[in-house]
């Protein structure tokens, strides 16, 4: 009676951080849809008594110099750190833009203890890579939404101890582990990133997970892969949000010089 | 506006579209199920066997209880025989007044977490399955499974 009461408290404390988490995303995701949508920051336009269409303009060169290397740290391990008992963890980002294209590196670690009849801790760190487009063309404040494709690999390591009672060959005390785990995947990325003041960027991106592959499985299938999410989903969905700072490199949109 | 509106309800379509887990739906079992065929004919017979007793010899006092009783609670078709999570090989031995039959399988087991919230479960796949003394033992299907009606094909 008492451990179904603690259960039933534990669920509601579960319940209630995932409703604070929903709350806490909206809030966040409007407000990084408003600043992305505001118009400040766009490429100069020729001036002139004559408009012409965009067709009718002069096709610029497109310049492939990186513009600004962006930093983030994604809050949301961070948030699952301080609040949550089971789970920690640390996630980072840089992003480096090439014309309208960017090149995204990811490094994060993760640690989860799980299980109240068992215990099965798992311990790891993942990276990813890859390349982004940005849909939000010709803009100098480096706003941006954007789809990608990453390569992603963790290295990582689980254990398990159980007491497996009430079976033919009576009680019997399973201790198993995996001591070097590796994971890749592949990761279709869907991303809005808005400068909001200064040189600070808050952005988040939706990932979906796919081929998944796991070496070097012992007798005992992993439960967690780091940067992935469960081993028993063949795909997984997963949410980050970055608060980053920009280094600027150059001026991405420099205004034309005034001739004499 | 529209966009993101559009955005979040693929979210929330991503999400709702996750797998429903629930421990009542893992269908593992840890026992192989075994069927006895006559030997003597060429078209496929069931055939009744009546077995003083079937036990596993580390085990003791502990009998295989039929799982499928038929006519008399002495004559089985078909029986469950449990595979040891501790080991890759098993042998069960069929007891009779005058001969005993000896069967063997060979396994390998596969610890996994279902989910979270149920106890780890072994799952097991069939290697092979040798007799000395039965006429022939056919595996025709090597996934231990609650869904699976047959593994092992004994015939005597």
């Amino acid at each position: 009676m008492e451990e179904r009461r603690r259960g039933q408290e534990q669920w509601s404390l579960a319940c209630g951080f995932k409703m604070a988490a929903v709350v806490l995303g909206s809030i966040l995701f409007s407000t990084t849809i408003v600043f992305a949508q505001r118009p400040a920051g766009q490429r100069p336009q020729p001036s002139g008594n004559t408009q012409k269409t965009n067709s009718q303009l002069p096709k610029e060169p497109r310049d492939f110099r990186p513009s600004m290397l962006k930093l983030s740290v994604d809050a949301v391990p961070v948030g699952i750190s301080l609040f949550g008992a089971d789970r920690s963890g640390s996630g980072y980002q840089a992003l480096i833009d090439f014309d309208q294209f960017f090149f995204a590196a990811e490094y994060g670690t993760q640690k989860t203890s799980r299980g109240e009849l068992y215990s099965y801790k798992n311990e790891g760190s993942y990276f990813s890579f890859g390349p982004e487009v940005n849909f939000l063309k010709n803009n100098a404040k480096g706003n941006s939404l954007t789809f990608g494709l990453r390569y992603g690999q963790a290295q990582f390591s689980d254990e398990l101890s159980y007491l497996k009672t009430g079976g033919f060959f009576g009680d019997l005390q399973v201790e198993d582990a995996n001591p070097d785990l590796k994971a890749r995947w592949l990761e279709l990325t869907v991303g809005l990133n808005a400068n909001v003041w200064s040189n600070l960027y808050l952005g988040y991106t939706i990932r979906y997970k796919v081929l998944r592959q796991v070496d070097n499985i012992g007798t005992m299938a992993p439960y967690d892969v780091p940067g992935f999410g469960l081993y028993e989903d063949n795909t997984g969905v997963q949410f980050n949000f970055y608060v980053g700072w920009a280094i600027p490199l150059r001026e991405k949109f420099p205004e034309p010089a005034l001739e004499n | 506006m529209r966009s993101g509106i559009v955005l979040m309800l693929g979210v929330w379509l991503a999400v709702s579209c996750q797998e429903i887990k629930d421990c009542t739906l893992e269908t593992s079992t840890d026992y192989s199920v075994v069927r006895f065929y006559r030997a003597d004919t060429t078209v496929k017979t069931v055939k009744e066997v009546a077995f003083m007793r079937i036990y596993e010899p580390d085990v003791s006092n502990y009998n295989i209880s039929t799982m499928e009783d038929n006519i008399d609670d002495d004559t089985i078709v078909v029986t469950g025989l449990f595979l040891n999570p501790a080991d890759t090989r098993v042998t069960y031995l069929f007891e009779t007044d005058s001969i005993d039959y000896e069967l063997t399988m060979e396994y390998k087991p596969h610890l996994r977490i279902y989910y979270d919230e149920c106890d780890p479960v072994y799952s097991y796949k069939l290697d092979t399955a040798y007799s000395p003394n039965f006429d022939s033992v056919a595996m025709v299907n090597n996934v231990l499974d609650k869904v699976v009606t047959t593994n092992l094909e004994i015939y005597l």
